[in-house]
């Protein structure tokens, strides 16, 4: 196919290589078609034929023509624009144009730009209505009769987003989109992830934070906009004085409408999009084809949750507290009192008294700024940030075996892989946009995916293979599959010879794992472990993904080592489409540890007890740096209560709350002798705090991010940070120098090229290489050349060979008899963790105003549950109340906790403080609780206009093919050959 | 020991400093701008003297009524009309070649003149009086003319026209078509092209009769 073809393109012959697409090849030469249905990130989908163009003598649609040798091809002449101006009057005749009282006349409406460039200036359709009334809800409205029918929302959540909840009924007499089987948007199985509002060409489907606000003459009275459309349309002399207006509003828009490039500050998929502000107001998320990881895609948090930026409950002042009670203060004495203290304490106890928690929501930067005041300004390494709440484990098995503790490569090789594992990862609610190129990847191209989940979540439910083991035992199935395929032959011995070390001892190791020991370990049946073991063999590509259901275990690390081993042992590194894949749950969870917030490693994961590292950083920082590693997030909790830990600064975390066993680390909180967070909301952990300082979030800074690809991103200031309240970088850099630092960063882009040149991971990255849309995945050599597949030519460890890490079993937490119920716990779609973020939006809320219980049909009969039955839960280590909603999503005694709460229903009441043997990471995942029934009857926490009552519709795109099977269609090819076959 | 704690005391301001901060604030304003603010005053003192600054305040106090007013007025007159000719007048004005029309501008005001100068005489002026005036080499020039604009005016120009609102061409569905096969390039002659050459050629003749009434 990608041979070269000699072509003759009006009348010049051509040779084509590469791309055989006919509308990509006529845009390349300068000869682009009209078109309005393709999109770039969708394809062709036929509905709107305007790209016609004569091939061979024939009329075709160029977008959905492939090139073949010696073809004719001609975009010109009277009868090719006579066609093309006959699809454009059908869709003229389902569009209204009245540009300048439109919302969407931002100079990137298609069908406006189209009109202008054809020179069209009249129609022979009249615009008619669908005779259906707009469709909308708190985040999106559809209003039937501007819409062209181009199917492209429909492709877009058919087939990227894959939730198939449109489609476009091409029975109706006048075809229109429908949610479902024609149900209202919000009583249907729409997430709101926004892909239809992002491709739509106009304003049909719109985002309805810019309805009435985008334009000057947009925002009138209702019973205004009719009339005036229709002097507009009396006044207009053919359309190209109305484009000309229309185009002039356009332009004046652009002065009050600021788009600028952000990065989301959700999940760690790194979502990039263009953010529209009116002073302080954000109109939309506008994501963007060129995006590296999401391209046009968002989730429902990405495109819409963006209300918390201005609540009235953001802290705009530094509050000190006085008693049992705060109040607000200046800046210029929160910052006093900060120095004091801190010095205080360095005289009185040593630097190691003083411990800080950098944020994975806070940028690079920042997190580098933070290490870089607890080592190069108070003196000590107790230096974490809240991966070790999630990550690090998953870190840990890959640094043993590969070297590196990062995606083997992108989001692009998650979907070109033959076969995907997913283990212990809820990703298309966790991480909704990388789960989409899963979904579609299965969908469209025939991708394998296995899903081993204890509850049957999205992915689980469409997965082809579902297993369900035993809670805490995938290291079991991990190891015995592995062992099968080698037990057949199946292993990749070239592999293993060229590049892996200590393969036999690990072969050694594997002789228990048999295939009865893991039957009865892990409840799963030999038939499903022989099948995954077949599919990886028969599969060229494989790529695991997993996330906390693996690494939240007291044997974390070493379940995400037996993912590794399995990968090695089947060669599935160092090759597109293969690999380990660790979903990181936050925006910069993988920034925050590569910029050095770790206890026992400088920026880039260099060892603080290495002297050549040390003496580079002491000689840049000019001070001396201790060796001695410093305490995780899980040792000072302890060091606290021990009397050791006296002060603690903490910057973006909640840990009163997302550490496990809160109790005890809120009583630790009580011990401190001070204690200062910093947060853009009065948290939990604020509540015990000494001092808060008000912090600035994204939109208000610039900074860059590092996503769960290792693909580093910036991120822009869009608006002026709210009230008194600061970016963190430069309230780090007050308080440093107010310990006589003498830091003197004008802009974050300083920060990164200090950071940059002490690190050789990194070395190449500079704000100049990052500038809008351009990103870098690590390692990045000083000359900007960066690494989309992590592992190409060797492995970064001894001898560039990975190695094989036997690994034990570690069994989870027993718990008493009366502890009958075991709580699988974890992330929901709409809302993120906590909730202090998404639950700010009234939109969001109204969909899931409040955490809730999942109980099996089974449990629910036997304790006589019920939708809105209350329930309180009680672990060893504390208790919650919480509301059920029965669904077969769980089964048997398994019960599912999501952990968006601050509230009674909080997850971490129940936890303990039994954490992974290697990593102190919480096994958060090992909890069991005893059932009491508090309220029989109530309210269901979850109403019935949330998605999950929806009615999914499957099909492969638009349908298009009914569209032309309808007796009003025929193709304007067809028309234009008959008149002129007639003359 | 810190007992977690929700109660927050917001600053209070004192109502004194903060004012006293704002008109400082407030005066630097004033003094950077001191010149500006000075031509706005007087300008707005000349629109307080003629109630215009009144008209203004209470249009913006009720400006949603008074567009709709205003929008369902024009709607029903014939303002619109009005509007869409003043653009095609613009639209107009931009096509005319002002280089060319010149000379044609200089003849008609000489034709004109002449026939001002012209006296009627009480008597007929006789079909050989007529045909000696076509000798008459000016007369010739007069005719040539005259038959050029008479040739142009018969050339269609359908496709450049401006003139056709939406809902006129929408009555005439088959015309936007037809206009496109009528595009210069397909060579044919347009066919009302002999009929204007002959209809031309009548009024040509008809000329002088205008000129002779009364």
């Amino acid at each position: 196919m990608n041979e070269p073809r000699e072509i003759t393109l009006n009348g010049m012959k051509q040779s084509v290589e590469g791309d055989a697409a006919l509308l990509n090849h006529l845009k390349a030469q300068g000869a682009e078609p009209p078109h309005l249905c393709y999109h770039e990130s969708l394809g062709a989908l036929e509905t709107c034929d305007a790209c016609i163009v004569k091939v061979n003598g024939e009329y075709v649609r160029s977008c959905s023509t492939t090139i073949n040798e010696g073809d004719v091809v001609e975009t010109t002449g009277d009868d090719i624009h006579e066609a093309q101006l006959i699809a454009m009057d059908r869709i003229l005749g389902n569009h209204e144009l009245y540009c300048t009282v439109c919302d969407f006349n931002n100079g990137n409406c298609e069908i406006h730009n189209t009109v202008k460039e054809m020179r069209i200036s009249h129609q022979d359709t009249p615009h008619t209505g669908k005779d259906h009334a707009v469709q909308r809800n708190a985040f999106y409205r559809y209003d039937p009769d501007q819409c062209i029918l181009c199917g492209r929302c429909v492709e877009a959540c058919q087939d990227l987003q894959v939730n198939e909840t449109l489609l476009i009924d091409w029975t109706l007499e006048r075809p229109r989109v429908i949610w479902d089987n024609d149900t209202t948007i919000d009583e249907s199985s729409c997430v709101n992830c926004g892909h239809c509002s992002t491709v739509c060409p106009c304003n049909a489907m719109m985002e309805v934070g810019m309805e009435g606000e985008a334009g000057f003459l947009t925002g009138m009275a209702e019973e205004n906009f009719r009339p005036m459309v229709d002097i507009t349309k009396n006044i207009e002399t053919g359309y190209g004085s109305l484009m000309a207006v229309s185009d002039v509003e356009a332009t004046m828009r652009e002065e009050r409408i600021k788009k600028t490039k952000t990065v989301c500050t959700y999940c760690g998929v790194g979502c990039s999009f263009d953010v529209w502000t009116k002073d302080r107001e954000i109109l939309k998320i506008e994501p963007q084809a060129e995006a590296p990881a999401n391209g046009v895609s968002t989730c429902v948090k990405g495109k819409f949750g963006w209300d918390f930026v201005n609540s009235e409950e953001r802290l705009t002042k530094p509050l000190i507290r006085e008693g049992n009670e705060f109040r607000e203060a200046e800046w210029e004495e929160a910052l006093y009192l900060i120095e004091k203290k801190f010095k205080e304490t360095i005289v009185e106890k040593g630097a190691d008294a003083l411990a800080f928690i950098s944020s994975s929501k806070c940028t690079n930067e920042e997190s580098y700024l933070m290490q870089k005041l607890a080592r190069g300004v108070i003196g000590t390494n107790n230096i974490d940030n809240c991966s070790r709440y999630c990550q690090s484990p998953a870190t840990m098995g890959l640094w043993r075996t590969v070297g590196y503790g990062g995606d083997s490569g992108g989001i692009g090789d998650i979907a070109q892989a033959e076969l995907v594992i997913s283990v212990g990862s809820n990703t298309a609610e966790s991480h909704p946009v990388l789960a989409t190129r899963v979904k579609r990847a299965q969908k469209l191209h025939g991708q394998k995916v296995i899903v081993a989940d204890l509850r049957e979540n999205e992915l689980a439910s469409r997965a082809d293979l579902f297993v369900r083991p035993a809670p805490g035992s995938d290291l079991v199935w991990l190891s015995a599959v592995t062992k099968y395929i080698i037990d057949q032959g199946w292993d990749d011995k070239s592999f293993l010879r060229d590049h892996v070390n200590d393969v036999d001892e690990y072969m050694a190791s594997l002789d228990k794992y048999t295939l009865d020991y893991a039957e009865s370990v892990t409840g799963m049946t030999k038939e499903e472990l022989i099948e995954i073991a077949t599919s990886i063999h028969e599969a060229k590509t494989t790529s695991i993904l997993w996330a906390m259901g693996i690494t939240q275990h007291g044997g974390g690390s070493d379940a995400s080592t037996a993912i590794s081993n399995l990968l090695l042992v089947t060669g599935n590194y160092m090759k597109p489409g293969a690999g380990a894949y660790p979903l990181r749950g936050h925006n910069n969870v993988q920034g925050a540890s590569d910029f050095g917030s770790m206890p026992d490693r400088f920026p880039g994961y260099q060892f603080v007890t290495d002297d050549d590292v040390r003496a580079r950083f002491e000689e840049n920082w000019g001070v001396e740096l201790t060796t001695k590693p410093g305490l995780n997030n899980h040792e000072m909790v302890e060091s606290i209560h021990n009397g050791d830990l006296e002060v603690l600064y903490l910057k973006g975390e909640d840990m009163g709350l997302v550490d496990s066993n809160i109790n005890h680390v809120q009583s630790a909180f009580e011990k401190l002798k001070f204690f200062v967070v910093q947060d853009i909301f009065f948290s939990k952990t604020c509540q015990y705090a000494d001092v808060v300082l008000p912090a600035s979030p994204s939109l208000e800074k610039d900074g860059t991010f590092v996503n769960t690809e290792r693909r580093f991103q910036r991120l822009y200031k869009a608006i002026e940070p709210l009230g008194e309240s600061k970016p963190d970088w430069q309230i780090i850099k007050e308080i440093a120098n107010r310990m006589g630092a003498g830091w003197n960063y004008e802009h974050p882009g300083e920060i990164m090229d200090e950071a940059a040149s002490l690190t050789p991971l990194f070395a190449g990255v500079s704000y100049d290489r990052l500038e809008g849309y351009d990103s870098l995945q690590w390692p990045v050599a000083e000359d900007g050349t960066d690494t989309p597949l992590l592992f190409e030519k060797e492995f970064p460890l001894p001898g560039g060979k990975a190695r094989l890490w036997p690994v034990e079993w570690t069994k989870p937490l027993e718990f008493e008899d009366q502890y009958d119920l075991h709580v699988n716990n974890g992330r929901l779609l709409e809302h993120f963790h906590e909730g202090n973020m998404t639950y700010k939006s009234e939109a969001i809320t109204g969909k899931t105003p409040e955490v809730f219980l999942e109980v099996s049909p089974d449990l629910a009969k036997e304790r006589k549950l019920e939708d809105g039955t209350k329930v309180r839960l009680t672990s060893p280590y504390g208790s919650v109340k919480v509301s059920c909603v029965v669904t077969d999503r769980v089964f048997g005694n398994q019960l599912y906790l999501p952990m968006n709460s601050s509230g009674e229903g909080a997850i971490n009441y129940l936890t303990s403080s039994h954490a992974d043997k290697d990593t102190d990471t919480p096994a958060y995942k090992e909890v069991s609780v005893k059932m009491e029934v508090l309220e029989p009857k109530g309210k269901s926490p979850l109403p019935k206009i949330n998605h999950r009552y929806g009615n999914p519709q499957p099909q492969i795109g638009v349908n298009v093919e009914e569209k032309w099977a309808r007796n009003d269609y025929i193709f304007p090819g067809d028309i234009v050959k008959e008149r002129r076959g007639n003359k | 020991m810190a007992k977690a704690t929700k109660v927050v005391h917001k600053m209070k301001v004192d109502p004194e400093t903060k004012h006293a901060r704002e008109l400082h604030e407030l005066e630097q304003l004033l003094m950077e701008h001191k010149e500006v603010l000075g031509d706005l005053l007087s300008i707005a003192d000349k629109m307080k003297d003629r109630e215009i600054l009144d008209m203004v305040g209470s249009s913006l106090g009720q400006s949603d009524k008074v567009i709709h007013r205003i929008v369902t007025a024009l709607e029903d007159s014939d303002a619109p009309q009005s509007i869409k000719n003043l653009l095609l007048l613009f639209q107009l004005l931009g096509t005319i070649n002002m280089s060319e029309i010149e000379p044609l501008v200089l003849k008609l005001n000489t034709g004109i003149a002449k026939a001002a100068e012209y006296e009627h005489k009480n008597k007929p002026a006789g079909y050989s009086g007529l045909l000696g005036a076509l000798k008459d080499p000016e007369v010739i020039e007069g005719a040539n003319v005259l038959l050029q604009i008479l040739k142009g005016m018969g050339t269609s120009k359908d496709a450049e026209e401006n003139v056709k609102p939406q809902k006129e061409r929408v009555q005439n569905p088959e015309r936007e078509m037809d206009e496109e096969e009528n595009h210069p390039d397909t060579k044919k002659l347009p066919k009302p092209y002999g009929y204007a050459l002959a209809a031309g050629t009548g009024a040509l003749l008809m000329i002088p009769l205008v000129f002779l009434r009364k």
